[in-house]
């Protein structure tokens, strides 16, 4: 159990939370995007050459390249949104793979190499950007923007017959994403130190969708699933090499099992409406 | 030289078609993404390098060992991905496709190790040449092999009976239910297939490029998947014709502009045609599933 006290898991914790907020925000309004490593990638990047070239504070590094992340993602938000599920999907698949070979091919921020030489976090501040990430989202759930994404979530058809702005929606969820994203890959650049434009590629993606998907597209899911499945592999120190083995079954299994995932929706409504009974039937 | 190029980028597309073709079986009969099938080629690869290095065996009978392993992954696949997983979550095969390809490209890293593994030289069969135009002979044979696969996949689907099942069961699921179609073989005869013609054209890319290496399937095997909506998603044939119109794009950008943007290429143009033609170079319009 020594991995509990050991900071390096929980600053995983902290940015695979922050990581899988933003893949959250897409989903909740319906979009099943894998385009956060890319903006991962950005945000990791920008920053980087923020602090290490033009030695910048760290805290305002993190906002300028969350805001202009959020601002390519706007951007891309518009070809994007004409697309839907699977297409949407492989589309931001591309995006990934491109923004990757971009990274590789820009001597600037080091190419193939790599960029390193960033410093300056800690724990405490890590996780006061984690709280704040999810205080953040936690409202917008809780916001009228956040049930009119929802709305689209819900049945896109609906929601625009009842006088959703749905492109406003999506492309909103989608900046918004992006710039969380950015935010998770600036505390990632500058706590690992070094990066490469390898660890922005598919894989990324895919690992936060299985967080997303292990504890089933909740913030309580959220909450559970991450610490679980990033403390779990480095528990069990016999796992060795094997730990994405190790997570390519449990998806495996989770789908099988209990595609929901561990805390879905409809179990978070029913323990609401048990203990807060009035607000939860009138809620719903 | 300009045919040259064109010779070798049609050489290179041949390899993304085999490979695309696997992806647009699966997707056009049974609606399915099936994100492991790169892995697959993979597989295919390392068991065909396996019995032609190890086992000393002549290259057809690797290429059918290959086949069969990765025919083997496939029925595997169907097992622990499709079969047992409820239909009322249409993400969930989808993610459970991506579970087994995340198992699969890391038990071969661990097996094999991380680095690529060599094919031998003595594979070079020598080069035949026509006019100005060089082509070995071992890459003339792959392109002959691959194009016989296509029309093989192409026949079994168009006629035979159990292409008739599969084409109904793509025209409507249920139905084809109603009228006592066994869903289940065909989805599970699919990923077999699909999944064995992924593992031939595994170890002939793998030759052509000389070596195989545990991470191919994400990036070969991506390609593919870009090559397969570029072409149609759910048109056999066109997955064929895109792969080789993709490798020649290739080639000619490696040729004449930059080799370190190569791998971004296919990506842009599936964007391109995402947002202008969202039914592929060859799908018809109607038969869109935006």
């Amino acid at each position: 159990m020594g991995v509990l006290v050991s900071p390096v898991i929980w600053a995983y914790v902290g940015i695979n939370l922050i990581l899988t907020l933003s893949l959250y925000l897409n989903f909740y309004c319906g979009q099943f995007s894998l385009g956060v490593a890319a903006f991962m990638g950005l945000g990791a990047y920008l920053s980087a050459v923020l602090t290490v070239t033009y030695g910048l504070n760290l805290n305002l590094a993190l906002v300028i390249s969350a805001a202009v992340t959020c601002g390519v993602g706007v951007l891309l938000a518009f070809p994007a949104l004409r697309l839907k599920g699977f297409y949407l999907a492989i589309a931001t698949i591309g995006l990934v793979e491109i923004f990757r070979v971009m990274f590789k091919n820009i001597p600037f921020i080091g190419g193939t190499a790599g960029f390193s030489g960033m410093v300056g976090t800690s724990l405490p501040l890590l996780y006061a950007w984690v709280i704040l990430t999810l205080v953040l989202v936690w409202k917008l759930e809780h916001s009228r923007l956040g049930w009119a994404m929802r709305a689209i979530h819900q049945d896109e058809t609906v929601a625009e017959m009842m006088g959703l702005n749905t492109t406003y929606l999506k492309v909103v969820s989608f900046g918004i994403g992006a710039a969380v994203a950015a935010l998770g890959g600036g505390l990632y650049a500058h706590y690992m130190f070094y990066i490469d434009p390898d660890a922005f590629g598919f894989h990324r993606s895919l690992i936060i969708l299985l967080f997303l998907v292990f504890g089933g597209q909740t913030m309580w899911g959220i909450l559970v699933g991450v610490p679980v499945l990033t403390i779990l592999p480095e528990a069990v120190p016999q796992l060795g090499g094997m730990r994405m083995v190790f997570y390519g079954a449990i998806l495996v299994l989770i789908m099988n099992l209990r595609p929901q995932g561990m805390v879905p929706e409809d179990l978070v409504r029913r323990v609401h409406r048990r203990y807060f009974p009035v607000h939860g039937t009138r809620a719903r | 030289m300009f045919l040259q190029q064109l010779l070798n980028g049609l050489l290179l597309g041949s390899m993304y078609s085999l490979v695309a073709i696997g992806y647009s079986l699966i997707f056009g009969i049974l609606n399915l993404l099936n994100l492991a099938h790169g892995e697959v080629f993979m597989i295919g690869g390392f068991v065909g390098l396996y019995v032609a290095v190890s086992l000393h065996q002549p290259i057809l009978v690797s290429v059918l060992a290959a086949a069969a392993g990765a025919g083997l992954c496939g029925l595997l696949l169907e097992i622990t991905c499709f079969r047992y997983v409820k239909k009322e979550y249409p993400m969930a095969p989808l993610l459970a496709t991506v579970g087994f390809a995340l198992v699969l490209s890391n038990l071969a890293s661990l097996v094999s190790g991380a680095e690529p593994r060599m094919f031998p030289m003595e594979l070079d069969f020598g080069y035949l040449t026509i006019g100005d135009l060089y082509i070995s002979n071992l890459q003339l044979s792959m392109f002959v092999f691959a194009v016989l696969l296509m029309v093989v996949i192409d026949l079994i689907v168009k006629k035979t009976e159990i292409g008739r099942f599969m084409r109904a069961t793509a025209e409507n699921a249920n139905l084809s239910r109603l009228v006592g179609i066994d869903i289940r073989q065909v989805t599970r005869i699919i990923l077999i297939l699909s999944s064995a013609l992924g593992g031939a054209a595994g170890i002939l890319v793998g030759m052509r490029m000389g070596k195989v290496s545990p991470f191919i399937g994400s990036t070969i095997g991506l390609k593919a998947l870009a090559v397969m909506v570029i072409g149609g998603l759910t048109e056999v044939r066109g997955s064929m014709f895109t792969g080789l119109i993709i490798g020649v794009i290739e080639v000619l950008v490696v040729a004449y502009l930059s080799s370190s943007y190569v791998d971004g290429v296919v990506w842009v143009l599936l964007i391109m045609i995402l947002l202008y033609r969202p039914s592929g170079l060859f799908g018809s319009p109607e038969a869109d599933k935006l």
